[in-house]
C-alpha cells in the first residue's frame, strides 16, 4: 500500500510535499518519512518520523497529522474548545457524522492528531504517552 | 540535603563569588521552555501565552528561549501540540553556539533523551541529516518519543557505543557527555545524596575516550561542541586538555551576546593545562540564574 497515495486520497495532502524526503519501511508495517538518502552505516534504529502503520489498513500517526494536517483538505473533524480538551486527555467524543474511518482532529487551526470515526463516535487515537490534561487553551 | 563539605571545598576557590554560588544552587531553577520552530514561532507562542494570562520572559540571548511564571507550563495546549519543548536554559546552549555552522551532516553523539537533538533538528530546519546516537537502548525510547513529538524528519536514530562508531565524516558534532551532573542540582536536590568525588574520576576517563573518538569523526574544518552539566574540572578542562595533547585540535572562543560566560581554568589540583584552555566556557548558576554548565568549541 502506497501511504502517500492514501494520504492524498483520504485527506487531500499533496504527494508532492514529500518529494524531498525518503519513505522507509520498518517492522510490523511501520512507515517512516526521513532524509532522501540514508548513510550505509551504522545501523539505523529509526529512519525519521513514523508516519503510519500499514498492515491490512493504513493508520496515520498523530505525530504525522500534527505536522502535515495543515495541508489537508478533507476528512477533518473540527472540535469546540471543550471537546479539544477532552480529546487531548484521551476521551472519545460523540460526533454526529455519517463519515467513517480515520480523520484529522482539529481545533482552531491546531491539529491535535488522528481520530477514528465509527457510528457517530470519534474514537480517540492519541497515544497514551502523549495524552495530557490541558489547562490553558 | 545540605551542600556537602567536600563540594564546597572543591569549588570555593574557583568561583568568583562563593557565597552567591552556594546560595544560588540551593534554589530551584526557573521553569523554562524552548519554542519548537518546526511547528511554531516565538511570536505565536508569546501571543498565546498572553491570552492565557501567563507571564513569560523571552531570553535576550536566544529568542526561542523563555522562562515562565507558571510552574505547570506543561499543561498548555502548545505543549500537547509539540509547539514548545520543556528544557533547561543551559541545555539549549550547545546547539546554540554552533547554530550557524552546523552543515548538512550532523552527529549528536550522546543524544538521549533528545532535548538538544530536537533543538538541532529545528535549527537545521528539518533538512540535511542528523544522526542521534545513544549507547543505551532503553533511553532510545524517550529519544524517539521526543523527536517524533517535535516532528523531526531529518533525524536518524542509532544505538552505538560511540567508541566503536564506524568511521564517518561529520560537518559538526555535539558531544554532550555523560557526567556527574553537579550543575543540575537546582532541579534535582537529591543529587548531593549520591554525589562523591570518586564518580568524577570514572566519568573523566570515559569522557577522554569519547572526545578523541568524536574528534576523529569530524571532517577537516568541521566543528564540535563538547559540553557537560558539571563543575568538575576533571570532566571539563582536563578532558579538553587531553584532546589537545592527543590531536591537532584548535579551540575557539564562544560568543554568546547577553549571556555571561566565564573562561576555563588553566590549572586544577596542581595540574597545568594547555594555554588554549582559557577559550572554553564555564556557566556558573548565579551569573544567569540557570543550572551549571561547561562548553568547549573545537575546530578540526
Amino acid at each position: 500500500m502506497n501511504v502517500l497515495k492514501y494520504f492524498a486520497e483520504r485527506f487531500g495532502i499533496p504527494e508532492s510535499l514529500f518529494d524531498e524526503f525518503g519513505i522507509y519501511a520498518g517492522p510490523k508495517g511501520r512507515v517512516y518519512l526521513g532524509p532522501k538518502k540514508l548513510p550505509d552505516k551504522p545501523d539505523i534504529v529509526s529512519p525519521g518520523l513514523l508516519i503510519a502503520r500499514a498492515e491490512s489498513a493504513v493508520k496515520p500517526t498523530t505525530n504525522f497529522l500534527q505536522l502535515f494536517g495543515k495541508h489537508a483538505t478533507k476528512n477533518i473533524i473540527s472540535l469546540s474548545k471543550e471537546q479539544a480538551v477532552s480529546y487531548a486527555k484521551g476521551e472519545d467524543l460523540r460526533i454526529p457524522s455519517e463519515n467513517e474511518g480515520y480523520v484529522i482532529v482539529e481545533y482552531s487551526g491546531n491539529f491535535l492528531g488522528c481520530g477514528m470515526l465509527k457510528s457517530g463516535i470519534l474514537i480517540n487515537q492519541i497515544p497514551k504517552a502523549k495524552r495530557q490534561l490541558v489547562k490553558y487553551i | 540535603m545540605p551542600i556537602p563539605k567536600p563540594f564546597r571545598e572543591r569549588y570555593k576557590d574557583i568561583v568568583d563569588d562563593p557565597d552567591l554560588f552556594f546560595e544560588c544552587i540551593e534554589k530551584l531553577v526557573p521553569k523554562s521552555f524552548r519554542v519548537n520552530t518546526i511547528k511554531s514561532s516565538s511570536n505565536e507562542v508569546k501571543e498565546n501565552f498572553e491570552g492565557y494570562g501567563i507571564n513569560i520572559k523571552q531570553m535576550p540571548w536566544y529568542s526561542d528561549a523563555f522562562v515562565s511564571d507558571e510552574p505547570n507550563v506543561g499543561s498548555v495546549f502548545e505543549h500537547f501540540l509539540g509547539k514548545i519543548y520543556l528544557q533547561e536554559l543551559v541545555s539549549m546552549l550547545p546547539p546554540l553556539v554552533i547554530k550557524n555552522e552546523l552543515g548538512d551532516y550532523v552527529l549528536d553523539a550522546c543524544a538521549a533523551p533528545g532535548s538538544k537533538t530536537t533543538e538541532l533538528a529545528a535549527m537545521m530546519e528539518n533538512k540535511g541529516t542528523l544522526i542521534a546516537n545513544d549507547i543505551s537502548y532503553s533511553r532510545i525510547k524517550a529519544l524517539k518519543f521526543n523527536l517524533e513529538k517535535v516532528g523531526a524528519l531529518n533525524t536518524l536514530i542509532t544505538n552505538q557505543d560511540l567508541r566503536f562508531f564506524p568511521s564517518s565524516l561529520f560537518d559538526s558534532i555535539l558531544l554532550d557527555a555523560p557526567c556527574s551532573s553537579e550543575g543540575t542540582v537546582r532541579k534535582n536536590s537529591k543529587l548531593f545524596n549520591i554525589w562523591n568525588e570518586k564518580q568524577i574520576h570514572g566519568h573523566s576517563n570515559l569522557q577522554k575516550q569519547l572526545i578523541v573518538k568524536a574528534f576523529d569523526l569530524l571532517k577537516p574544518g568541521g566543528v564540535m561542541v563538547y559540553s557537560t552539566c558539571t563543575f568538575a574540572p576533571e570532566e571539563n578542562e582536563a578532558v579538553v586538555d587531553h584532546l589537545l595533547q592527543k590531536r591537532e585540535a584548535k579551540l575557539e572562543k564562544i560568543e554568546l551576546p547577553n549571556f555571561k560566560l566565564s573562561p576555563g581554568l588553566l590549572q586544577w589540583h596542581g595540574r597545568e593545562y594547555d594555554p588554549q584552555i582559557e577559550l572554553v566556557s564555564r556557566v556558573w548558576p548565579h551569573h544567569n540564574d540557570t543550572g551549571g554548565f561547561f562548553l568547549a568549541k573545537v575546530r578540526k
